[in-house]
Formats: C-alpha cells, sequence, structure tokens
C-alpha cells in the first residue's frame, strides 16, 4: 500500500483540516500536481533547473578526520551546498513550477529560519512571479541575513506579530492570507505539514536527496549504508532523505530539538513528546496542552521551533519505521562548532542537531556507516552560533 | 423563517460581562454562537483572534466556557425563550481528548450544535458521528468557491442551519456581495430545507439589510465583539439600533 490513501491519509495521520474556502483549491493543486508528475515536458524542466540552477546532484562527502574522532564512518549529504545554502529550494522550484502551470501569478510562503523564504523569494525572481513571505518577528531578529536575502530578491517580507511570533503563527498568517487570494494565489508551503496534498507535494519534491544518496553510496560500496539520520522540525529533508530507505536495512534516525530541556516550553519535541492534534490543516503529532491548545515551544534553530509535524512522520513513528530522538541546543552547538573547525564546514543550526545526536551517542555507532543529511550551511546562524563561542 | 444570530468569544473580557452580553443579545437574536477560544484561529481576524488570546491569557478554558453555558441556557429556559446556543470553535478542542468525551460535554452543558472552523465538508464524518449521536446540530458552510453539486450535498446533509460565508477571508472583513456569491446564496436558498444565515463582514445596517434580502438572517461578530470592548452600553446601543434594521 502507498501513502497517502485517496483522502490524504497516511494510516490515521493527515487529513484536509482547513476553511471550507480552501478545499477547491487544495482539490485542484492535486489535479495540477499529478498532471505535473506524468508530464514529460515539465520534468524534464524541472531535472534541468534541478542540475544547472540548483546544482544537482550535491555531493556525498566522507568526513575522514571527524571519522577517526569518533569511530563513527561519518558521511554528509552535502544539501548545504545547493543553491541558496539549503535543500529547501528543491521544493520551491517544484511548486514553482506548478504555480505557473495552474495560471496563478502570485506565492506566498511562511519561513522559521529563513531558508524557504529565501528559496521562495529566489524561485519568484527566477520565474517572475509576485512574493510575499511571513514570517515570525522572532525569527526575523534571529536571522536576519536571510531577511535582507528575500527583500533583495523582490520579495516583500511581512513580520508577524500575534503569537509567539514564529514560524507556527507565521503559517497562520499564509493561510489566512490564502483564504483570502485564493483564486489567484499559490500558497507554497514548504514543509511536509499542512492540509493534503502539501505533504506529498514537499516530500516528493525533497526525496532527491534520498534516492541520489542511495545511488552514491552504493556506487561507492556496492551496499547500503547502516544509518541515515536527518533533524525534523516540521520534517521536510528528513522526509526527503528517508523515503527510499523506509523499509529497508537502513535505521532512519530522526532528531527532534530538546531545546533547554525536555520540560513544558522548552523543547519542540513533537513526536518525542506530543500527542495526536489538529493544527495548520493535518492530524499530525502535536506539543499541546491538556486544555488542546497548542503550547509554546522553543528551540535554538528557528527552523525546527515548531510545535507539530508532518503526519508521514508521525505514521512513520506508529510504525516504527523511523526511530525519533532528541538534541538539545548546547549539544547541537557543540556539534557545529567540532564540524567547523574539523571539517571546515559550518552547519546551519538545525543540521547540527543530526550531528549533535551521533556524537553525544558515538559509542554507539561505533564503527558504523552513518550519513547524516547536512540540510544547510550556518552562515545565517553566525550571529547567533558566535553569541555561545568566545573567540 | 428569520434566523439571526450574534457571536462572542467565551467568557471575553471578563466572564460577569459576558453573561451580561449574551444576556443582552438573546433578547433580540434567535441564536448565539459562543467562540471557544483556540490559540492558533486561522479563520479569524485581527479582532476575534487577539480577542481569543487575550481570552486564553486570562485563564479562559473549556471547562469555564461551558459553566457559563449551562448559565446561558437556564436563563433561556426560565425566560421561556426558544433560542439556541452554537459552539464555534477549531477542531482540535473537538479531538484532543476524544470526539465522544467532547462533544459529550457539550451536549452535557446545553449546547445545540457545533461550528467548526477548520473543518469542511470531507472531514466532517468522524465529527457529525457524534453530534448525531447527542443530538447536536453539525453546521456545514457555503463558500464563494462552493460549486453546485457540493451546495446540494451540503443542503442535502444540514442540519440546524446553513452558514454561508460571505467572502474569500477571515472573519471582519467588509462585506461586498458580488454575483458569484449571490449566485450562490440564491442557490442554497433554493436547495435548503433549514435557514441559510450569512456570516463574515456583516458590520452594520447596509450589512443587515443586504443579507437579509438574499438569505433567512446574519451572523454578526467582529463589530459585536468591538463594541463589547468599548462597555455594555456601547454594545446594546449598538444592537439596538440594528434591531430597527433587523426585523
Amino acid at each position: 500500500m502507498t501513502y497517502p490513501d485517496s483522502n490524504g491519509y497516511f494510516g490515521i495521520f493527515g487529513g484536509m483540516f482547513v476553511p471550507e474556502t480552501l478545499v477547491n483549491a487544495l482539490t485542484e493543486l492535486e489535479e495540477a500536481y499529478n498532471y505535473f508528475l506524468h508530464h514529460d515536458t515539465m520534468q524534464n524542466q524541472l531535472n534541468e533547473l534541478l542540475h544547472h540552477y540548483a546544482g544537482r546532484p550535491t555531493p556525498l562527502y566522507f568526513a575522514q578526520r571527524l571519522s577517526k574522532q569518533t569511530g563513527v564512518q561519518l558521511y554528509f549529504k552535502r544539501e548545504d551546498l545547493l543553491h541558496t545554502g539549503a535543500h529547501k529550494l528543491n521544493n520551491t522550484l517544484g511548486q514553482g513550477l506548478l504555480t505557473q502551470f495552474m495560471g496563478k501569478k502570485r506565492i506566498i510562503a511562511e519561513t522559521g529560519a529563513g531558508q524557504h523564504g529565501v528559496a521562495t523569494a529566489t524561485v519568484a525572481a527566477l520565474l517572475g512571479l509576485e512574493c510575499t513571505i511571513y514570517m515570525g518577528q522572532v525569527d526575523i531578529e534571529r536571522q536576519m541575513p536571510n531577511v535582507k536575502r528575500m527583500k533583495l530578491l523582490g520579495a516583500e517580507v511581512i513580520p508577524v506579530t500575534s503569537g509567539s511570533q514564529t514560524l507556527k503563527d507565521a503559517i497562520n498568517e499564509a493561510l489566512r492570507d490564502w483564504v483570502r487570494n485564493v483564486k489567484t494565489t499559490h500558497y507554497l508551503l514548504g514543509s511536509v505539514s499542512g492540509p493534503h496534498p502539501f505533504p506529498t507535494i514537499v516530500r516528493d519534491f525533497q526525496k532527491v536527496i534520498g534516492s541520489e544518496t542511495k545511488q552514491q553510496f552504493q556506487a561507492l560500496y556496492g551496499t547500503l549504508p547502516d544509518y541515515c539520520v536527518a533533524c525534523v522540525g516540521g520534517g521536510s529533508n528528513a522526509a526527503g532523505f528517508f523515503y527510499d530507505f523506509i523499509g529497508s536495512t537502513v535505521g532512519c534516525i530522526g532528531v527532534e530539538a530538546a531545546g533547554k530541556g525536555l520540560f513544558p516550553g522548552g523543547h519542540c519535541a513533537s513526536l518525542t513528546l506530543g500527542t495526536p492534534g489538529i493544527l495548520h490543516g493535518s492530524l499530525s503529532y502535536l506539543l499541546q496542552t491538556s486544555d488542546g491548545q497548542v503550547m509554546d515551544v522553543y528551540s535554538i534553530s528557528a527552523g525546527l521551533d515548531y510545535p507539530g509535524v508532518g503526519p508521514e512522520h508521525s505514521f512513520w513513528k506508529e510504525s516504527n519505521a523511523v526511530h525519533y530522538v532528541t538534541c538539545t541546543d548546547e549539544q547541537a552547538l557543540k556539534a557545529c562548532i567540532t564540524l567547523t573547525q574539523t571539517e571546515g564546514i559550518i552547519p546551519a543550526l538545525e543540521s547540527s542537531h543530526a550531528l549533535g545526536y551521533i556524537l553525544c551517542n558515538s559509542q554507539k555507532f561505533n564503527g558504523s556507516n552513518v550519513i547524516i543529511n547536512l540540510s544547510g550551511r550556518g552562515d545565517k546562524d553566525l550571529d547567533t552560533i558566535l553569541k555561545e563561542v568566545k573567540l | 423563517m428569520k434566523y439571526n444570530g450574534f457571536y462572542l468569544v467565551g467568557n471575553y473580557p471578563d466572564e460577569e460581562t459576558f453573561l451580561q452580553a449574551a444576556t443582552i443579545g438573546l433578547h433580540y437574536f434567535d441564536f448565539m454562537e459562543v467562540g471557544l477560544p483556540f490559540s492558533d484561529p486561522i479563520a479569524d481576524g485581527p479582532v476575534l483572534a487577539s480577542a481569543s488570546h487575550k481570552a486564553l491569557q486570562n485563564g479562559v478554558t473549556t471547562d469555564n466556557v461551558l459553566n457559563n453555558i449551562k448559565k446561558i441556557k437556564d436563563y433561556i429556559i426560565n425566560n421561556n425563550y426558544n433560542k439556541k446556543i452554537y459552539i464555534m470553535t477549531y477542531a482540535n478542542k473537538v479531538y484532543h481528548t476524544t470526539i465522544d468525551r467532547t462533544i459529550a460535554l457539550f451536549a452535557d452543558s446545553g449546547v445545540d450544535g457545533i461550528i467548526l472552523a477548520d473543518v469542511p465538508y470531507k472531514e466532517s464524518a468522524r465529527f457529525k458521528q457524534y453530534t448525531d449521536i447527542y443530538h447536536l446540530d453539525y453546521i456545514h458552510f457555503i463558500t464563494p468557491e462552493s460549486t453546485h453539486t457540493q451546495i446540494q450535498q451540503v443542503c442535502a446533509d444540514a442540519n440546524g442551519f446553513i452558514y454561508a460565508i460571505s467572502m474569500r477571508g477571515t472573519t471582519g472583513n467588509t462585506l461586498t456581495l458580488d454575483n458569484t456569491i449571490i449566485d450562490i446564496l440564491q442557490l442554497t436558498k433554493q436547495y435548503a430545507k433549514i435557514p441559510v444565515v450569512l456570516g463574515f463582514g456583516i458590520q452594520n445596517n447596509h450589512d443587515v439589510q443586504q443579507a437579509l434580502h438574499y438569505t433567512d438572517g446574519f451572523i454578526i461578530g467582529t463589530a459585536l465583539e468591538k463594541k463589547l470592548e468599548e462597555g455594555l452600553n456601547e454594545y446594546k446601543q449598538f444592537i439596538n439600533q440594528l434591531q430597527a434594521h433587523s426585523g
């Protein structure tokens, strides 16, 4: 059986929990996407852009010095080398072409760390689309370089000052905009969350990460790696990385942000400590209070600072297809600095969580081949990193 | 069959004011919608979203809103009114402790039906299953995007009333009934066996007259909540002058 089912469910998770006004737009998107999937010219156009514009395939890099230091055979899938500095462009290129195909002239998007905002603004510039990005005020302050990039690319960046002023509230505002402008606008959602068909579309556009990795590793060793590890916020880089390995011998490990610690308000480990709930269009694991309110969450990394998670991850958790663990702010920062100073790669704080988990548990992985998805580069995080490190 | 309703955020701005505002409103309106605050109200505009957030900061919970709904229900019974109370909220507020348990609690407090802003027709079955068991109305929506088939479906399945959303947008925007929505309202009226009520954007007497021209009633929320934030007298005066135009 392939997931989701015809109603957009991965097991019991997923669905389309949106105001009635959006239902036909989501159906139209699903139809356009199915057409796009089987349309040779459009697929060729996307593949050309992924290759010549975005820089695919991205390298699979063996980290010799770090491997020696840790006793783990460590590889990095270098999505940080993709144009705009993160995996997000895989999805925005795909959905950008879909927007054109649907005859819409305007795209809107939410962004947390700003990587999805930058990737959306980039595609808007490339394809000549009008672009509005919603971003929480707290995130604007901690990811200023990306805000400037989006503006330079011609996007309008609207600060969101309601609620926790982070990714969750940016999604609320983007959904409100979409309800108002559904006739002319495509909501270019950046994660594997949201209502059906977004979790499927975004996963499909991101699964190139895992399929490339599989080919690259097999070309080198004629076998599969032992483990694939990725950070999970909404879960797009992890879903794209894991998808081709699900059901194989490869152990897939999703790392959630444990922030300051696993107490209420201190973290955003939805799969580890949440319960099923409905937010932003889908039924999935959610950090919520006993009264059904979405909890305030926290992570040093803006891209992981989200109380929910994509429904397919919830399904993978329930079916034990993926093992979900956590990594704290402190462990992620330490991993970030270690990778920078051992291999000359400055990772994004999001991706640093995946490495942080492995570095803290290196005994367990001793001698194993472990591939970490290096989903983004850390330039955007320099201010945050430098605050923590005395140079 | 005139059927006009008013919306108030539960226990906002405080319990006493909310209860007074409810009883004032019930003199004039046929039904009341109580907003059960949710942290992420994506269908609400700035006025109602901010009212919900403030209510949550003040400690409003499902339990303490239901306690006051019981009081309002007693008031309705004691006055021999034939008026209904609906809860308007978001899916997670009903889902999180199991739909069965929540709907049972709603029914126990005297609620007549539920309206879920982020549950479209195609996801409604799992909720309607329980509102049917507890004999509550489950309210469906008609929107400017509804197709002929969707309108027929909703009209065939609906109970209570049909909530016609006047615009593509959130609560509190300006009402403009374009030809598309007028056609949709007329078609809905043609198929509906229960009242069709227009909501979103009703702010003044002119809007009320527009609504009543095409439908059986209107729901007013944002404009009323703004008046209530000014004070109970302003709220009462506003309803008084609205009443003169909504017969």
